[in-house]
């Protein structure tokens, strides 16, 4: 091997190893930077009778609508990045947008079951992250007017379709 | 000094409404963003009785009742109007569940439940909602000028106007328009006349129903809502 061949490889090795130093040096601070970000749902109306709600699921019965805010955090300080709610196109829930930043109000239109998602971004740094929801619409279920009562088609309630 | 503060500050809240608690402000939405009054859509809806006789019984910023009777129709719009000055809109109030809604802007739940009704913008976006209880109504009440009725004394000649009024199982009132029907024993002690020929689909009577003493003697007054019903007697002089 030529002397100008092995400093050839010599320069080769540290340039590669520079680039692994400089790549690898890069994600530890960009992981530094971004640290962890997390996402968390939280109702802010009152809930309703039949409503639940745990972090991945939601429970609501028909007609009914439940305030949600989903806060999203990097290294425990909230932020207020912009959240794109996302629901299927169906007949059985709605996610609107509220008046108030980041809050949506779900709408249990008909009885069924889905999942809906909220996308979230950060604009300056291109962090991403999607947080999916199960939705469950309840029927109100049967109801018979107690004997006692009008509230069948007896009477009262004369404006039937 | 301080006298004049308060009165100030009472003066002002009274613009508000605070101060005076005969003013009707509307409901305040869930979101806190807007507020919304309860439309009596038909004469027979307890919400509206202060009015009966008036022109336009809707013309006040009610309040929602606490609650409405299953089956009984009524209305809620949203007071004031929403956007920037150029485009300053009135928003439609609809209900998310579309079988509580059998005709625009005119609600109807039939059966007890809590049911959700938005006003939403151009956009998409919700502005704010509320939430309306329906409850079984389980007896009903004569009402006259506001208080329960148990007897009616009237001269010759003399015309009131009596209310019926649906209650609930813990005998609270509930709002919406109910079909009625009236009826009196004698008329030729008293006499019935509808106060207001409008109900659900032109369906029965009114909520209402003005008497008027004819001839001395002992009758009564009854009005009927599908299985539900309340007999006053009345006595004329």
């Amino acid at each position: 091997m030529k002397c100008s061949e092995s400093k050839l490889k010599l320069s080769l090795k540290r340039r590669g190893l520079l680039v692994c130093l400089a790549l690898g040096g890069g994600l530890v601070s960009q992981a530094c930077y971004f640290g962890e970000v997390t996402a968390d749902f939280e109702v802010v109306s009152t809930l309703l009778e039949g409503q639940s709600f745990s972090n991945d699921e939601l429970v609501l019965i028909e007609g009914q609508a439940m305030t949600l805010e989903y806060v999203v955090s990097r290294n425990g300080n909230e932020k207020t990045w912009k959240v794109i709610p996302i629901d299927p196109d169906s007949n059985v829930v709605d996610v609107h947008n509220a008046t108030e930043r980041n809050q949506f109000v779900v709408t249990g239109r008909e009885p069924g079951n889905l999942e809906i998602s909220f996308r979230v971004r950060d604009k300056r740094w291109y962090t991403r992250r999607k947080d999916r929801l199960q939705v469950t619409v309840l029927s109100r279920g049967d109801w018979e007017p107690s004997a006692e009562s009008n509230g069948g088609a007896g009477g009262a309630g004369g404006a039937a379709p | 000094m301080r006298l004049f503060l308060a009165a100030s500050a009472c003066l002002g809240v009274t613009l508000l409404s605070a101060c005076s608690g005969e003013v009707h402000q509307g409901t305040t939405g869930e979101l806190g963003v807007g507020k919304f009054r309860h439309v009596c859509t038909a004469s027979g809806d307890f919400v509206c009785a202060d009015t009966f006789g008036e022109d336009d019984f809707n013309d006040e910023q009610r309040r929602l009742p606490d609650a409405v009777a299953v089956g009984s129709e009524f209305g809620i719009e949203l007071l004031g109007k929403v956007g920037g000055s150029a485009d300053r809109s009135s928003l439609l109030v609809e209900a998310v569940r579309r079988a509580d809604e059998p005709y625009p802007q005119r609600f109807v739940i039939r059966q007890p439940a809590e049911a959700v009704f938005v006003a939403s913008k151009s956009s998409g976006d919700v502005y704010d909602y509320v939430v309306v209880r329906a409850r079984e109504a389980v007896a009903m009440q004569a009402v006259l000028e506001g208080e329960p009725l148990t007897e009616l004394s009237l001269k010759v000649g003399e015309s009131v106007i009596l209310s019926a009024v649906p209650l609930d199982a813990a005998g609270a009132s509930l709002g919406g328009a109910l079909s009625y029907f009236w009826s009196v024993g004698d008329d030729s002690v008293v006499e019935r006349e509808r106060e207001h020929a409008v109900s659900p689909k032109n369906h029965g009577d009114g909520g209402d129903v003005r008497l008027t003493g004819v001839s001395p003697g002992r009758s009564w007054v009854r009005a009927k809502s599908g299985v539900l019903g309340v007999q006053v007697p009345v006595v004329v002089e």
